[in-house]
This record gives structure tokens, sequence and C-alpha cells, in this order.
């Protein structure tokens, strides 16, 4: 009895301090001002996300609603193992054809997969991408991600940030930053956050290297033919804390990698070009700022 | 009870329509939802950084990333999803900022003040015991003093708390409870 009453005075003292706060903390007068000119346009969503399953389940008959998620479970069996197995070539992982990722329709057991985009656009090809390149890209919040790795360790993180990419720039070597005098090139295409800066790119011996700075994070990428061959040569023994996966960005085979939790490690993106490779890499950032350079990488567009 | 359930039902309604105008393009359904849950974003942000510049800002980039967003909203709790923005925004930028400690000389930092009120609970409470409260849940763990914060100050069910946090309504209750435990100790028992 006297542990409810301490407990009903703790309460009774909190409400008191929050309501006192409450009155103290109020928003600026001038908020909409502040924001209304910032707003900028709203993402279009994706069809299976203004579908309401939850509310329209919870007006139907228990049955009808069982009936309707195995059959709805088949479908997405189907549709899921045909596009795995029906079009390896297309480059179905690319995301920035999709105008709006979510971490809720990522696959469960990829880490920082490539969420929904076989969905969004499941024939893209090199000239749709350009096309929707030059749109803002936006990955939204989602509901917490247990992923699972190879090693059995599993990787939990709460909801991400929703990552909003400004529209594509090109990277482009400045005249007479190489000596072999190929200058003036596009060496590849890439959307950033909103206030991230392209530092470079500068001739490095045998190809080029900058940094993409932003949101308190650092990313160097580097390009050419002595960049390493495989992702597994940068995280030497450190590979067991680590996450590597497979797929194709902006035309290119590419692996990702990613350290597990909050630990030491390394984030990086290794692209396999015609002439070379291109690597980009980031070290020690939290799971939400992986899941942001995750967001950066798959909108490499290589110059191949 | 009945009128009580059929004002939440009128309620939701109304928030409903809001948002399906919101999701049509309609800023000025917006400016609705800045001007009905921009304080508690504000004072929720406040709380959890202890820095009211970094308060706006989170505040404010919380409410256009839900602007930007809401068409993505599938109905649920607008102010559980609005929190869960924030939430992850903040989680976000404590990662790549020290937020540092309140600084009781910096004037925009809310004192604790003595104020009248409605509800005799709160009435009763004198700047000491603010003081004290707010000491208490300085000590408190983030996690703990975040669930605390969601559940007395922004006022969410253990549901939306849940929601909020990207978390189980089970971990929620138990962070409650130890938190809970935690303020007992020092507010009612003295302990240090």
């Amino acid at each position: 009895m006297a542990r409810e009453q301490n407990h009903n005075e703790v309460e009774r003292q909190l409400r008191g301090y929050f309501d006192a706060q409450r009155e103290e903390l109020k928003a600026p007068s001038d908020m909409w001002s502040r924001i209304s000119g910032e707003l900028g346009e709203q993402t279009s969503s994706p069809w299976w996300r203004r579908i309401d399953v939850g509310s329209w389940l919870r007006t139907v008959q228990p049955a009808y609603a069982g009936a309707v998620a195995v059959i709805a479970v088949a479908v997405v069996g189907v549709v899921t193992y045909s596009s795995f197995v029906g079009d390896s070539a297309s480059d179905a992982t690319f995301s920035t054809a999709a105008v709006m990722e979510s971490d809720a329709t990522a696959p469960q057991a990829a880490p920082l997969a490539p969420e929904a985009s076989k969905f969004a656009s499941p024939s893209a090809d090199e000239s749709t991408m350009s096309s929707a390149a030059p749109a803002p890209m936006v990955a939204a919040a989602g509901e917490p991600v247990t992923e699972s790795t190879g090693s059995g360790m599993g990787i939990t993180s709460f909801a991400a940030p929703e990552v909003f990419l400004e529209p594509l720039i090109d990277v482009t070597l400045a005249p007479g930053a190489l000596a072999s005098g190929t200058t003036g090139q596009r060496l590849f295409s890439i959307n950033l956050p909103p206030g991230w800066t392209v530092g470079g790119p500068r001739a490095a011996a045998t190809g080029w290297e900058g940094t993409l700075v932003g949101d308190g994070m650092f990313l160097s990428y580097q390009g050419g033919t002595s960049v390493v061959n495989d992702i597994s040569d940068v995280l030497g023994s450190a590979g067991n804390l680590h996450v590597i996966t497979e797929e194709t960005i902006g035309g290119y085979a590419a692996q990702l990698v990613q350290h597990i939790g909050d630990a030491e490690g390394i984030t990086a993106v290794l692209l396999v070009l015609p002439q070379g490779r291109m690597l980009v890499i980031g070290q020690s950032l939290s799971v939400e700022e992986q899941r942001v350079a995750f967001a950066i990488f798959r909108s490499i567009q290589p110059q191949g | 009870m009945e009128g009580r359930d059929t004002i939440q039902d009128a309620a939701r309604a109304e928030e409903a329509e809001i948002v399906r105008r919101c999701q049509d393009g309609d800023r000025d359904a917006f400016r609705f939802i800045v001007e009905r849950y921009g304080g508690m974003l504000h004072g929720t942000a406040f709380l959890m950084t202890r820095n009211h510049a970094i308060a706006e800002e989170l505040s404010q980039e919380a409410l256009i990333l839900a602007w930007r967003g809401i068409k993505g909203f599938n109905g649920g709790s607008l102010k559980a999803w609005l929190a869960k923005i924030l939430v992850n925004k903040s989680v976000s930028q404590s990662r790549r900022k020290d937020f540092g400690a309140m600084d009781i000389d910096d004037p925009s930092t809310p004192q604790p003040v003595a104020r009248e009120s409605d509800d005799p609970a709160a009435a009763t409470l004198t700047i000491m015991d603010q003081e004290r409260v707010r000491t208490a849940l300085e000590v408190l763990p983030e996690d703990q003093r975040e669930v605390v914060t969601l559940r007395f100050f922004s006022e969410l069910s253990v549901a939306e708390t849940a929601e909020a946090l990207g978390i189980r309504e089970g971990t929620v209750k138990s962070r409650l409870s130890r938190a809970m435990e935690r303020l007992r100790g020092v507010l009612v028992e003295g302990e240090g």
C-alpha cells in the first residue's frame, strides 16, 4: 500500500513538473512562418503504402482477413521469387529510380538492403534512371529492423531518420588534374543530402580521390586501377565484425559493407568498373549514419 | 464515459480529415497540425536535448519532414508519428553533437516557475519541488528519461510511446517501471 502511495506521489510530482514545463516550453510563436517557406514538395507515396491494410483488416471478419492474408502472402512469395529468379540482368536494385525508400519494406534479413526499389521500378534501366534521377530522393522513416548476419550476430536498429537526397550532381575532374590529360570528364554522379559538399576530386597516383562531407559525417572516395579488388581487403582481420552484401549500383556490380551495430568499423561501397574500381568509405558511423551512407552509395552513377 | 468516447471519435475524425487534406497538398491544413503539435514537439525536443537552439531546430525539421512524408502516413496516431520523426531526428543528431548539459544561466533555458493552475496537484508543486524533479530526471538513464518525457510531457499512451521510440510496449513499461522506481527513491525516500 505504501509503495503504491509512493508511486502515486512520484506520478503527481512528475505531472506537476511537466504541466509547468508545458507552459514554459511553448513553441516559438512564429514557428509556422519559420517553416512554411521550407516545406518544399511532398514526396509521393508508393501505391502499396497508400493501401491501409491494417485499417481495412480491422473492419472485416477475421475469417475473411485470414483468407486474404494467406492469398497476399502467396502472391508476394511468387512475385518475390520471380523477381529474383526471372531477370537477374536488369538493374532492378538501383534505388535512384525510387522516389521514396522505406525501411518498413526492407527485407528483414538483408542489412541495409536496397528496400523496395524492385517494386518501385521493376524494369529500371539506365535511361529511366537518368530521367528519374534529378528528382530529390527520400529514404523515409520506418519500423525498427532486426537484421541478421551470416555470423549469426544480430543488428538491431531503431527506425532510421528520414534521408532526403538532393538532385543528382556530377563530380567532374578539373582540367589539368591528371597528367594523362584526361580532364574535365565526369567521374560519377551522386545524390547527396542537403548541405553536403564534395571535396575534390584531386588527382591521385593512379586515379582520383576526394571527400563527401555533411551532417558531421565524412566519407572519402577514390577511383582508379589501384583501388582494392575486393572489399574484404579493406576489412582485414575485422571482417567478422562486418556484413558484406552485393548488389548492382548504377549498372555495375557493387559490394557494400557495414559494420555491426555501433562498433568501430567500416561502411563502404566498392564498384567494379570497366576501367578500375571506385571505393567510397566511411569509418565509425552510427547505425543512422550508415543508413545515410547507404542511401548515398546507392545513388552513385559511375562514368564507367 | 460514452460521451468522452464520442468526443474522442470526433477528434480522430477531424484529425483524419486534416491529414487527408495535408496529403492533398493543403498547406493551411498542415498549419493546423503545426499549431496543434508544434509545442509538444518543441518541448519534447528540449527535454530530450536540454538545448533550446537544438530543440527549435529539431522540432522545425521534424515538422518539415512530416509535411514531406505525410503521404506515407497511413492512419494511427498522428501525434505518435510526429514524435517518432522527432525522436529519429534527435537520435541522429545526438550521435553527432554533444548536446551538453543545461545551462541554467542561459536566459533562454526555462526555469522552474510558480504558477497558478487548475490542477490542484500541480498547484502544490513549489519551485523547489520542481527543481527536485528536474534534478531527479537528470540522473535517469537517457532511455528511461525518454520514456518518461513521452508519457508525461508529450502525453503519449504506452502504445504510442512504443511506436514513437520503435520499441515494444513491454519495453516501454519496463523502462517506465525502472524510472519510476528510481524517481521514487530520489523524490519520496530522499535517496541520493
